[in-house]
C-alpha cells in the first residue's frame, strides 16, 4: 500500500472525472482506465525503458463500468499491478467486474439517486416558489453522494486489490438502491403534486381537473412503460405546434 | 455576443454530460435555470427545467444506449422562455428543447462512434507515455465544440419560436395543464420501471399529499 503515495493517488482520483472524455462504442471507457492508472503504473514503470507504454497498452482493450464506480476498479488494478501481478490475472479480473460494476451504478445512480434527488428538488422548488433554492438543493445533495461515491471506490480498490468484489458484497450496493428507491417514490409524488399546483394556481376547480389529468397520465405512463414515451413527446410536440399555428392563423 | 456566450455555455455544459465531471450541472433544472438568469428571467427558465426534467428523467444513462441531449436542449428551450416569458415562450421552449435534445442525441452518438476510430483498441501494443492525456485533452476540446454547435444550431431558430410565441392562443393555466400532463406520464414510465408494491404506493401518496401541503399552505 505504502507504494501508491498521496499524490499518485490524489492524481488518479482527479483524472477519474475524464474517466468517459474518451467514451466510444468500440472499448468503452477502456482508454479512460488506462488514462486513469497513468500515476500509478509510473510507480514501478520508468517512462525512458518502454515499459510503461507496454503497461498503458494492456489496459487501453474494452473495459465498461459506471463512471462513478469506476474507481474502485481503477484502484484494484493499479494495486494488482503494483504487487506485480501478471498480466493475464489482471485481464481475469478485468473481465470480472466490468459487469457488477455497471450495472449496480446504473441501478444506483442514474435508476435511483439521480431521478430521486432531482425530483425531489424540482418538486419542492415547484411547490414553495424557491428556485434557487432548488437548483442549488439539488447541486449539493446530488453532488455529496456523487463524490462520496468515487472517494470510497478509488479508496477500496487500491485497499482491497482483487479482493474488492468482497468489498462490493459487503457494501450491499443493492440494499442501498432499494432503500433510495423509496425516496424516489417520495420524490415522485412530490413531483405530481407540485405539476398540479402549477397547473391549478389560483383557480380551485380548475385545480382539480388538472390534477386529476396530471394523476391519469401518470397511470397510462407507468402502465404503458419505456415505449410509451416517444409516443407521448411525438404527440405533444405535435400538439403544441398544431395550437401555435392556429394561434397564428386566426 | 449574448448568442456566443449562450452557445459556450452549451458546450460546456455538455462536457458535464459525459467527458468531465457529470456533477449534472447539464441537468435541465439547471442548465435551464442559468440561461433564465443570464437573460433576466430565473423563475421561467427554472419552470421549462423542471418540465424538461420530468421528460427525461425517465430516459436513462445507461451503457451506450442513446439518450437526448439534455444540455444543449435546455440552454436553447430556455432562451425561448426567458426571453418571451409567457405561457406560449414556455410552451414553445419545450418543444424546441424537445427537438433540439432529439437531434443533439444522434450528434453524440455520431460523435462517439468517430471517438471509437480514433482511441486506441488494441491491447498488447505499446501506448506513448503522454498519449493518453493528448486523446482525452482533444477529444473533450471536440465534445466541447459539438456541444456549442448543436446549441448555436438551435439558438438560430429562437427568433421564430419567439414570435410564434406571440400568438399563443391559451392562458396560462391550461398551458401548465398541459405541459404538466406529459411530464406526468415521463414520471409515469419511470415508475413504472421499478418494482410495485404497496410500501411504494404509499411513499408516492405521501410525497404528492406532502407537496400538495406545502403548495397550498
Amino acid at each position: 500500500m505504502s507504494e501508491i503515495g498521496t499524490i499518485a493517488r490524489l492524481s488518479t482520483f482527479l483524472r477519474l472525472f475524464l474517466v468517459q472524455a474518451t467514451f466510444n462504442y468500440r472499448t468503452l471507457i477502456g482508454s479512460g482506465v488506462a488514462f486513469c492508472l497513468t500515476p500509478i503504473l509510473k510507480r514501478r514503470r520508468p517512462e525512458a525503458s518502454g515499459e510503461l507504454g507496454e503497461a498503458l497498452g494492456r489496459h487501453v482493450g474494452l473495459f465498461n463500468s459506471h463512471p462513478y464506480l469506476a474507481g474502485m476498479a481503477v484502484g484494484a488494478i493499479g494495486r494488482m499491478e503494483v504487487e506485480g501481478a501478471d498480466a493475464e490475472t489482471v485481464e481475469r479480473f478485468k473481465v470480472a467486474v466490468r459487469g457488477p460494476l455497471g450495472s449496480l451504478g446504473d441501478q444506483l445512480i442514474w435508476a435511483t439517486w439521480l431521478p430521486a434527488i432531482a425530483l425531489l428538488s424540482a418538486g419542492a422548488g415547484l411547490a414553495l416558489g424557491r428556485p434557487g433554492l432548488a437548483v442549488a438543493a439539488f447541486l449539493i445533495v446530488y453532488n455529496v453522494g456523487h463524490l462520496a461515491l468515487r472517494a470510497w471506490g478509488l479508496a477500496t480498490g487500491l485497499a482491497a486489490g482483487p479482493l474488492v468484489a468482497a468489498e462490493i458484497r459487503r457494501a450491499n450496493l443493492p440494499l442501498l438502491t432499494a432503500r433510495l428507491g423509496g425516496l424516489l417514490a417520495v420524490a415522485i409524488g412530490v413531483m405530481l403534486g407540485g405539476l398540479a399546483l402549477a397547473a391549478g394556481a389560483g383557480e380551485r376547480g380548475a385545480a382539480l381537473w388538472w390534477g386529476a389529468a396530471t394523476v391519469l397520465g401518470f397511470a397510462v405512463g407507468a402502465q404503458a412503460g419505456a415505449r410509451s414515451w416517444r409516443v407521448v413527446v411525438t404527440a405533444f410536440i405535435t400538439v403544441i405546434l398544431g395550437l401555435a399555428v392556429a394561434g397564428a392563423i386566426r | 455576443m449574448e448568442w456566443l456566450i449562450l452557445a459556450g455555455l452549451g458546450g460546456l455544459l455538455g462536457l458535464d454530460e459525459t467527458s468531465i465531471g457529470q456533477t449534472m450541472v447539464s441537468r435541465p433544472m439547471v442548465a435551464a435555470s442559468i440561461v433564465g438568469f443570464l437573460l433576466g428571467s430565473p423563475a421561467t427558465g427554472f419552470l421549462l427545467g423542471v418540465f424538461l426534467e420530468c421528460l427525461y428523467v425517465s430516459q436513462l444513462h445507461v451503457g451506450g444506449s442513446r439518450v437526448p441531449d439534455g444540455a444543449s436542449a435546455a440552454v436553447v428551450g430556455a432562451s425561448v422562455a426567458a426571453l418571451e416569458p409567457s405561457p406560449g415562450g414556455l410552451a414553445l421552449g419545450l418543444v424546441v428543447a424537445l427537438l433540439v435534445g432529439e437531434v443533439g442525441g444522434r450528434v453524440i452518438v455520431a460523435f462517439r462512434r468517430w471517438c471509437g476510430r480514433v482511441v486506441p483498441v488494441r491491447p498488447d501494443t505499446a501506448i506513448p507515455p503522454g498519449h493518453l492525456g493528448r486523446l482525452h485533452l482533444t477529444l473533450a476540446s471536440v465534445d466541447f465544440a459539438r456541444g456549442s454547435a448543436v446549441t448555436a444550431a438551435g439558438l438560430i431558430t429562437v427568433p421564430l419560436w419567439i414570435r410564434l410565441a406571440g400568438s399563443w392562443p391559451i392562458p396560462g393555466g391550461p398551458t401548465l395543464g398541459i405541459l404538466g400532463v406529459a411530464a406526468a406520464v415521463s414520471l409515469g414510465v419511470l415508475w413504472g420501471a421499478g418494482s410495485a408494491s404497496r410500501a411504494r404506493l404509499v411513499l408516492l401518496g405521501g410525497g404528492l399529499l406532502f407537496s400538495l401541503a406545502i403548495g397550498t399552505a
